[in-house]
């Protein structure tokens, strides 16, 4: 099988997280005995790889941006490049045409309708999406066009499955939703690039700000960690009614350049924010369970867990603290901080000892429950 | 033909670190605990060495000389023993002088000092020898190195320190399909090897009390007929002496069980009881290669209960650095306390092999709470001790124009 895959960036050039995922996508196709056209605008750094074939089509674009006063230039590239585009690729056989957003789905349609190969439109994301209050109609009837024409569509998610449906009304029957994968790399990379955080080592709280978790517990112990220790970020990730008061204190203790509030952190960037720490701390007040510590230790994180919360009795693995006393809550970070063989070791085993703990192992264990109940 | 029976008990306590946290580096904190080490060694002293000592030489005067008893005793556990509970010594003493106990060297300080350097390894064995002459006025032939810890090179190491035999563990892997029950010679050196019957020593110091074992409860009369029964020249019963009353409490009966087996295996006309020393006089069936480390610890009889894991690896490979600053820092006081450190109890703490569900290594470790405590707590002792060694090694190198190459 052989795919053409009209895609926008390639490594070296990369703006977004779409040249990223064409990378890792064509890597693991042709790995996998796929054959890959990989069809790209030509721009000033040269494209190379060894796994896929790589097409670079025009005279060297720049694109520039999309806002208003470059809106013909930008529009101009774009309806030059997918004549070009169109040309070049008649030159190619293939079997299927696989579309990587709306920047291409004018010449992919064309494509299609010439060659009469099947078209996948792959939604990584939708004007609607992007500027909902103003989206650009240009860009909308792109991606309408596409999408209507596609004899099948990639969603990123259900959420951008939805979306298509609503907003721009396609049938729902044809789209297929495949995630991308978390590269968990580059995430990190970006996520430091962009708070500035160097090579510093990462303590995390994941939780809401409220007294029972007891956040402030966290930031006294901070305060001593840095005492000893400087280089090191304490990263705040939730929301809750302690947000203005835990603010005061960080400054209070002369810390506020240590600490980093995150807001908000939705359920599926959970893993991330785990797998980028190096210590993460649980300091509540009375937790009947934590299952951010099980997560945290599945990320392969070590962490720092109050006494009084369910999970330190499943997870020995861990070091367990009274949340109270900032000291020892303090010393144990600090030896995660300044011994990685610890962290490392702890990591390891951690992980093991959670392994039997599955959804699948705790329905078990509630049907005995349940049995027990009825039977006696 | 007779088979001999050697019953060798080894005497150890190490010195415990007390809870050093990371705040307390540099701040002139002692290292040891000497209280939790008072109160662990009084307890063993009067739930172990007193009775245990008392009944052994009860046995050996009772038996006029046809009962016999070999120890090892460590220089750590001397120490506590002086500072803490004196009559323990002349206890020992008591036994020596009846010339029916024998006595084995070791390193003074429990260690892994081979692993450190051939010279370290010398001289704490040579420390050892010292303190025996002095208190006991003995002069031992026999060596037992940390835990049966045993090659080819290390036979090679002792015998040149000028001993005739030396322990090891009477394991498959290198005796193949050969008994542990007779006296072999060690490849490469010729100095005598002792081999520990582990199934029958473990009969005692591991399974006596456990109710769910087969042979559960053990008797005197039933372990001389096991001993009748084996095959061989000589039945190595090689154990920790804590065995007796603190792993295996007096509730379990185990004094009673030893006080009635001498009778027992007396009875058969073919078992006697001799001291280690006797082995070195009997000819070596067969010479045994080692070419890696072997020990007595675990399933495995590897070094992998002290040096298995990364935390392991990472505490001891800083331990062994810091020999060099210990010897240009030239403190006495500091030196003592990096062999005391070397002790390997400290790092048999940081073992995760089994943590995971609980085991054998808990009891020998009570005071640790975890491994992760275990290795967190010794790197922060260690990183105040390098402190210190430093704080002697600058200034007095400088005057000499000399730079600390480590610096």
């Amino acid at each position: 099988m052989r795919v053409l895959i009209l895609g926008w960036e390639f490594p070296p050039y990369i703006t977004g997280g779409l040249g990223v995922y064409c990378y890792e996508l064509t890597k693991q196709l042709s790995a996998k005995g796929i054959d890959v056209i990989y069809v790209l605008p030509k721009r000033m750094k040269k494209v190379r790889s060894d796994f896929v074939k790589v097409v670079e089509v025009g005279p060297g674009f720049e694109f520039g941006s999309y806002n208003e006063k470059e809106a013909m230039v930008f529009k101009g590239s774009i309806e030059d490049y997918n004549n070009l585009l169109v040309k070049r690729c008649l030159h190619e056989s293939f079997d299927v045409i696989h579309a990587q957003d709306w920047m291409v789905f004018d010449a992919a349609v064309r494509l299609k309708k010439i060659t009469g190969k099947p078209l996948i439109c792959h939604a990584h994301a939708i004007e609607y999406m992007r500027t909902p209050h103003d989206p650009w109609s240009y860009i909308v009837e792109k991606e309408k066009t596409g999408y209507y024409n596609a004899d099948l569509i990639i969603a990123n998610s259900y959420y951008m499955k939805r979306n298509l449906v609503e907003k721009l009304g396609v049938d729902p029957r044809k789209i297929v939703v495949i995630y991308n994968a978390v590269d968990q790399e580059r995430f990190e990379q970006q996520f430091r690039r962009e708070h500035g955080l160097g090579n510093s080592k990462i303590v995390l709280y994941l939780g809401r700000l409220f007294v029972q978790k007891g956040p402030d517990y966290f930031l006294n112990a901070a305060k001593k960690v840095v005492e000893r220790f400087r280089n090191v970020k304490f990263l705040i990730a939730g929301t809750g009614d302690m947000l203005p008061q835990l603010i005061k204190q960080a400054i209070d203790l002369g810390i506020s350049d240590k600490v980093m509030f995150l807001g908000f952190v939705p359920e599926e960037e959970k893993p991330k924010y785990y797998a980028i720490s190096d210590v993460y701390v649980l300091p509540s007040v009375s937790e009947p369970f934590g299952i951010t510590v099980l997560e945290a230790v599945a990320a392969g994180t070590p962490v720092v867990i109050s006494k009084e919360s369910g999970a330190s009795e499943v997870v020995r693995s861990a070091f367990k603290v009274d949340f109270w006393d900032v000291n020892k809550m303090a010393e144990l970070i600090l030896g995660l901080l300044m011994y990685p063989p610890m962290a490392r070791e702890m990591s390891r085993n951690g992980k093991k000892e959670i392994k039997h703990l599955t959804w699948d192992k705790i329905a078990e264990e509630t049907i005995k429950a349940y049995k027990m109940a009825v039977y006696g | 033909m007779m088979t001999h029976v050697v019953m060798y008990f080894h005497v150890h306590q190490p010195h415990r670190l007390r809870q050093y946290s990371v705040f307390d580096i540099g701040n002139g904190t002692e290292y040891f605990d000497k209280k939790l080490n008072k109160e662990i060694f009084l307890r063993a002293a009067r739930k172990c060495y007193f009775p245990s000592n008392r009944l052994l030489l009860d046995l050996i005067e009772k038996y006029e000389g046809k009962f016999k008893v070999s120890f090892s005793i460590t220089g750590t556990w001397i120490e506590q023993a002086q500072e803490f509970e004196p009559e323990l010594i002349q206890s020992f003493q008591d036994l020596v002088k009846t010339g029916h106990v024998d006595l084995l060297d070791e390193t003074y300080y429990h260690s892994l000092a081979y692993l450190i350097s051939e010279e370290e390894f010398k001289e704490q064995v040579k420390m050892h020898r010292k303190l025996f002459k002095e208190l006991f006025n003995y002069k031992p032939k026999v060596f037992r190195n940390t835990e049966a810890m045993y090659s080819n090179d290390i036979a090679r190491t002792v015998k040149d320190l000028g001993y005739k035999g030396i322990v090891a563990e009477g394991w498959h892997s290198y005796l193949g399909w050969r008994s542990p029950n007779y006296v072999y010679q060690a490849k490469g050196s010729k100095i005598k090897l002792f081999l520990r019957n582990y199934k029958l020593s473990d009969d005692i110091s591991f399974r006596f009390s456990t109710p769910y074992w087969e042979e559960f409860p053990l008797t005197a009369d039933k372990y001389a007929a096991w001993l009748a029964a084996s095959p061989g020249e000589v039945i190595n019963l090689f154990m920790d002496y804590e065995t007796f009353g603190e792993h295996q409490w007096k509730e379990t009966g185990i004094f009673d069980f030893m006080r009635h087996l001498p009778e027992h295996v007396l009875a058969y006309e073919h078992l006697d009881f001799v001291g280690i020393n006797e082995l070195i006089k009997m000819k070596a069936v067969d010479e045994i290669d080692v070419p890696y480390y072997s020990s007595w610890a675990d399933m495995d009889r590897d070094l992998s209960a002290w040096l298995g894991n990364e935390m392991q690896k990472t505490a001891f490979n800083k331990l062994k650095a810091l020999e060099s600053y210990v010897k240009r820092a030239r403190d006495i006081k500091l030196k003592e306390a990096w062999r005391r450190l070397q002790t390997s109890d400290h790092i048999y703490y940081m073992c995760t092999k089994w943590w995971s569900d609980g085991d054998i290594h808990k009891y020998f470790s009570e005071h640790v709470e975890s491994p992760y405590y275990a290795f967190m707590n010794f790197m922060n002792v260690l990183q105040d001790l390098e402190g210190k060694l430093m704080a002697k090694i600058i200034p007095r190198e400088s005057e000499y124009g000399e730079i600390p190459t480590s610096l």
